[in-house]
């Protein structure tokens, strides 16, 4: 096991950010943390850091318990930071260089691991640019490569992608996922149901600082009640085809919204095929016919009854 | 008016630092004001303030005797040991101001007609101490008349007559006037120290706010927003001349009421007038200072030598009349220049007619327009900052 | 670990060029400002006659004595008096307006009438009380000897000076020096801003840098430590810098002891640096009020220490000596000043010693905020 926190307990005053938490991540998975803001996915992060002091609970990494004099722990750590963290000062090259400084003592070793994550995360162009000069999915870039220069055998990602173009987005998950591929350990944390379910073998999902469902995607879609979808883009329609809609076996509820008619079904159901028949029936125009599978929103959303970007 | 309303926010925010600045640069104003008011007052013969000295004599004769007393009419004597090392700490702690060493066998020189020499040590721009040394030399040099003009005339016969001579003095009559009197009025220098307080409390101000306003992201923001560049900057002087205001306001009140007594005179409402005209020079100074400098470190260290140079070469710190006249020259280029000259003219004003005040008024247009134009630099300056 | 941090924080900032370049001009343009200002008031050349008016009338033209004895002192270059022979009611009108100090009325015991009681009227008086003592002399001696009446009116106009100003061992006192001197302890206290920064980037609950430096293997005091060097570094050379061009350029004297002044700038440099990283510790708020409350205390410490008026140093000695004491800038500004004044060396150890508790306790706050690594809050 490479992190396993036990029943963490962080209270601001009245605030209770993390609530009898329990986090474990094995070797060589990609576990991710979901949640909306402030449900306590940083919090989670700076106490298993040992930045934060927490009222109650235990946290072991790499099988030691975690403290802030831990450097063995430490030094196989990288961490990417919510908050672009970098001298203004140095250039590119010289601020990687400078945090793999303090994990890798031999120049030589280091002058190859910091043009390795030069490479890696594709900032070649601008070694010697300063910070304030690189546009802000650049400036993340930059962020990651500082984190993971030093070759981690635990790399944590906090919400790595925010406010970072789509280009940028994808080149820093492929990344990720290469970091995998050769070994790493990763925690990432994002508030993107897409990155996570693109990304991680296994999720789990926080709110108010509790874990609410924790498991791969499968075995979480697999806990709800809803299963496929079938969307139609319609002007408005008549109450007769909505209720012979509803009356499909297997269909859990029919909603019109913003020019679509949703069909959902229950789980494990398909409605398409019945859909398209009453449709040709009924004879109303439509423009264009989509399902689509849960996805982790509709997972937060059964759970806690709001979206997941409320 | 959006961004007259953030920058209200931003010094509703900032109210604590820069009431604290404003603490501190009054009771800077006030401290310096009342100390030398009380120096000036010490500078002057009229004065019954008598001056710390210290009377080392190695003897004791009729006419060391007759020295000590006519001295003790100016002067307080302090006990201290008759070594180098006590004098020195002595005048440095300000102890003493003016220290006398009669030598042995000093009375004898003297009646014999020999001109013996008193060494004194000085802390030196000490005018108190000029009156002591005037008061020595007039009772040594009266004795001496009679020294020579009577032969074989006594000690205790020679200090007796240069007592009764010494009693002699002349009338001095102060017409009272319907204006301040003279310099040494405790408004005439708070005014003076305002020129350096209130540009400190103005360009600390002015610059906490345009740090804010200057984050590259706010005001990229804000130059997205549909409000013309020209009407921001005239928003943002707007907030700037209404903190100038308060300043202004709480400096002036303050001197006020320490000093009501004093206040309630035409000279008082110049002094107001003046100084307000100085502030919003100074608000248009600290714009351009803020639009100019970037780091937060750095504009403190631009403040310093802003305030502290201006105030000591326009004549805050050294008086006008000890600058020579070079550095007058010079000095003619610093609004704080003419802002002091104002004050020290409305000082002396007793008659208000425009015959008198119109120098007044000229100076207070030449700091007005000095505001003027660092506004305008500041504007055009924003301008280059668009274009590049 | 050290030659890592050390370089990469020098490198930091060495390139805050705005911050270096400042830092250093603005002591440098104050002296030269200072030297300005100060260049007239040690050439006692700035005498200016004080403008008098003497009422012409009956009396004044029979004195002849008195009428001489003021035209005297009204002529030549060296003159104490603008005397003007007037009306009275000129007089009036020029006092009104401010044209002249006073103006004089002769008779058996001479009048001033004057607007005020400052440096003019204070001299004009002196003069006339003089008069009057001597013109009491004259009549008592020829009394007793009316032969000597010739001899009498040489001796009138031989006035000898018996005293003579010497100084005592060491410098001699000048008040102009301690402007300087307190300017030097402003820059050494300027580097309170290096200090800040020291402690704004290792305390992770102020800076996302610190946070992110604070999870990597290294000892969180070691890396303070190490990067706290290259700001003492800094500091140290522009205060070293700044004497040098205070001594070279300006020529201003700093005693004997060289090794003592570099000494005393060293020791300053490190409270003012240390200084900055207490404050920062110390005070809970956003930079802003920690820079704030850095100003305002080195301002104020300057202002008592007679940065801005030079009496102010001695108001504090004479009436709260507590204070002088108890405020680090006057500390070290009255170091340099015991370097260059005095000849023996109690009274510069007392104020290094005391500055030395100082930058132990400025130390010792620093560390007892910071050696805590786990935070509450970030």
């Amino acid at each position: 096991m490479v992190i396993n926190a036990r029943n963490l307990v962080k209270r601001y005053g009245e605030l209770t950010a993390l609530d009898h938490l329990d986090i474990t991540v094995e070797e060589g998975e990609i576990f991710g943390l979901l949640g909306p803001n402030g449900s306590g996915k940083t919090t989670a992060i700076n106490c298993i850091l040992s930045l934060l002091d927490y009222d109650e609970g235990s946290i072991e990494v790499f099988g030691r318990p975690m403290t802030p004099e831990n450097y063995e722990a430490k030094r196989k750590i990288g961490i990417v930071m919510q908050n672009v963290a970098v001298f203004q000062e140095l250039t590119v090259y010289e601020n990687i260089d400078y945090f793999c400084g303090l994990y890798v003592a031999d120049k030589t070793l280091r002058r190859k691991l910091v043009n390795e994550a030069i490479e890696f995360t594709g900032l070649e162009d601008f070694r010697k640019f300063r910070p304030k000069k690189l546009s802000g999915g650049l400036l993340r870039r930059l962020n990651i490569a500082c984190g993971i220069a030093h070759k981690p055998q635990l790399i944590i990602l906090d919400e790595p992608t925010v406010a970072v173009d789509p280009q940028s987005r994808n080149k820093i998950l492929e990344g990720i996922a290469e970091l995998n591929r050769n070994g790493a350990t990763v925690v990432y944390t994002s508030h993107y149901m897409e990155e996570v379910e693109q990304l991680c073998t296994r999720i789990m999902i926080l709110d108010k600082g509790r874990a609410i469902a924790t498991g791969t995607k499968d075995e979480l879609k697999a806990m709800i009640s809803i299963g496929e979808k079938v969307i139609v883009d319609t002007d408005v329609p008549d109450e007769a085809l909505l209720k012979a809609l509803g009356g499909i076996r297997g269909v859990s509820s029919v909603s019109y919204s913003e020019g679509a008619v949703t069909v959902t079904s229950g789980r494990g159901m398909s409605s398409l095929e019945a859909v398209l028949e009453i449709l040709k029936k009924s004879g109303a125009a439509y423009s264009r016919i989509r399902t689509e599978l849960p996805t982790l929103n509709d997972v937060f959303l059964e759970i806690t009854g709001k979206g997941l970007r409320d | 008016m959006p961004v007259f309303k953030l920058c209200l926010k931003i010094i509703k925010k900032n109210l604590p630092l820069m009431i604290m600045y404003m603490a501190i640069f009054l009771v800077v104003s006030v401290v310096i004001a009342s100390a030398n008011k009380q120096n000036e007052e010490k500078a002057t013969v009229f004065t019954s303030s008598r001056t710390a000295m210290a009377f080392l004599s190695e003897e004791d004769t009729p006419l060391t005797r007759g020295l000590k007393q006519e001295l003790a009419k100016v002067a307080v004597f302090v006990e201290i040991e008759n070594s180098d090392e006590a004098v020195k700490d002595a005048l440095f702690f300000r102890k003493v101001f003016y220290a006398l060493k009669i030598p042995e066998g000093f009375s004898e020189d003297f009646m014999s007609g020999k001109a013996p020499v008193l060494e004194t040590i000085i802390v030196p721009g000490t005018i108190p101490a000029v009156y002591l040394e005037m008061a020595v030399n007039q009772y040594l040099n009266t004795a001496r008349l009679y020294v020579d003009s009577l032969q074989g005339i006594g000690q205790a016969e020679v200090v007796q007559s240069v007592a009764k001579d010494l009693e002699n003095s002349s009338v001095v009559v102060i017409p009272e006037s319907d204006g301040l009197v003279g310099a040494q009025n405790f408004s005439s220098y708070f005014f003076n120290y305002l020129a350096y307080s209130l540009l400190s409390v103005l360009i600390l101000g002015v610059s906490s706010i345009m740090i804010v306003l200057k984050d590259k992201d706010i005001s990229r923001r804000n130059h997205a927003s549909p409000v013309s560049r020209n009407s921001m900057t005239v928003q943002i002087f707007m907030a700037m001349v209404l903190l100038t205001l308060g300043a202004w306001v709480a400096m002036t009140g303050a001197c006020f009421l320490l000093n009501i007594k004093g206040s309630l005179n035409v000279n008082f409402l110049m002094f107001m007038l003046n100084s307000f005209v100085f502030a919003l020079a100074g608000t248009g100074i600290s714009f351009l200072i803020a639009s100019v400098i970037k780091g937060r470190n750095a504009l403190s260290a631009v403040n310093n030598v802003v305030t502290l140079g201006s105030s000591f070469l326009g004549g805050v710190f050294v008086p006008q009349q000890f600058l020579g006249p070079a550095v007058l020259q010079f000095s003619k280029f610093l609004p704080t220049y003419w802002y002091v000259k104002a004050n020290n003219l409305i000082g002396f004003l007793t008659v208000f007619d425009p015959e008198h005040t119109a120098e007044v008024f000229k100076s207070m247009g030449v700091v007005a327009a000095f505001g003027a134009a660092a506004f305008a630099a500041s504007l055009i300056l924003d301008r280059r900052g668009r274009l590049s | 670990m050290f030659v890592h941090i050390f370089k990469t924080r020098l490198k930091c900032l060495l390139r805050d060029k705005e911050m270096l370049f400042w830092s250093l001009l603005f002591p440098v343009a104050l002296a030269l400002l200072f030297n300005i200002a100060f260049s007239n008031l040690n050439a006692h050349d700035t005498f200016e006659p004080v403008k008098l008016a003497v009422v012409a009338d009956e009396s004044y033209l029979q004195d002849a004595a008195f009428r001489g004895a003021l035209r005297n002192v009204s002529t030549g270059e060296s003159r104490i008096f603008d005397l003007q022979e007037t009306e009275l009611a000129a007089a009036r009108t020029m006092l009104r307006s401010n044209d002249i100090s006073g103006y004089i009325l002769a008779g058996d015991v001479p009048t001033l009438i004057t607007s005020g009681t400052g440096l003019g009227p204070s001299i004009a008086k002196t003069f006339l009380d003089s008069y009057l003592q001597m013109q009491s002399s004259v009549n008592s001696i020829l009394a007793k000897d009316p032969s000597s009446y010739e001899e009498l009116m040489d001796r009138l106009n031989a006035r000898l000076s018996y005293t003579k100003e010497v100084s005592p061992g060491g410098g001699e006192s000048n008040p102009v020096l301690n402007y300087f001197y307190s300017l030097i302890a402003m820059t050494c206290f300027y580097g309170a801003f290096f200090g800040n920064r020291e402690v704004l980037d290792v305390q992770a609950n102020l800076s996302p840098l610190a946070a992110r430096i604070s999870v990597s293997p290294v000892h969180k005091l070691k890396s303070f430590l190490y990067s706290m060097c290259a700001s003492l570094l800094i500091n140290a050379a522009e205060v070293l810098l700044f004497i040098l061009f205070l001594a070279k350029v300006l020529g201003i004297d700093f005693g004997e002891d060289t090794g003592l002044v570099v000494l005393t700038a060293l020791m300053g440099s490190f409270t003012g640096v240390t200084f900055g990283a207490f404050i920062s510790s110390l005070v809970k708020k956003d930079e802003n009020v920690k820079i704030g409350v850095i100003i305002a205390v080195s301002m104020t410490g300057s202002f008592l220490a007679g940065m801005m008026y030079g009496e102010m140093k001695y108001i504090v000695q004479q009436n709260v000596p507590v204070l002088s004491y108890l405020n680090p800038i006057n500390l070290l500004t009255d170091a340099f000043y015991c370097l260059y004044y005095y000849d023996t060396y109690t009274r510069y150890a007392v104020n290094m010693g005391i500055l030395a508790t100082f930058a132990v306790v400025f130390c010792l706050g620093t560390y007892l905020v910071i050696r805590r690594r786990k935070y509450a809050g970030i």
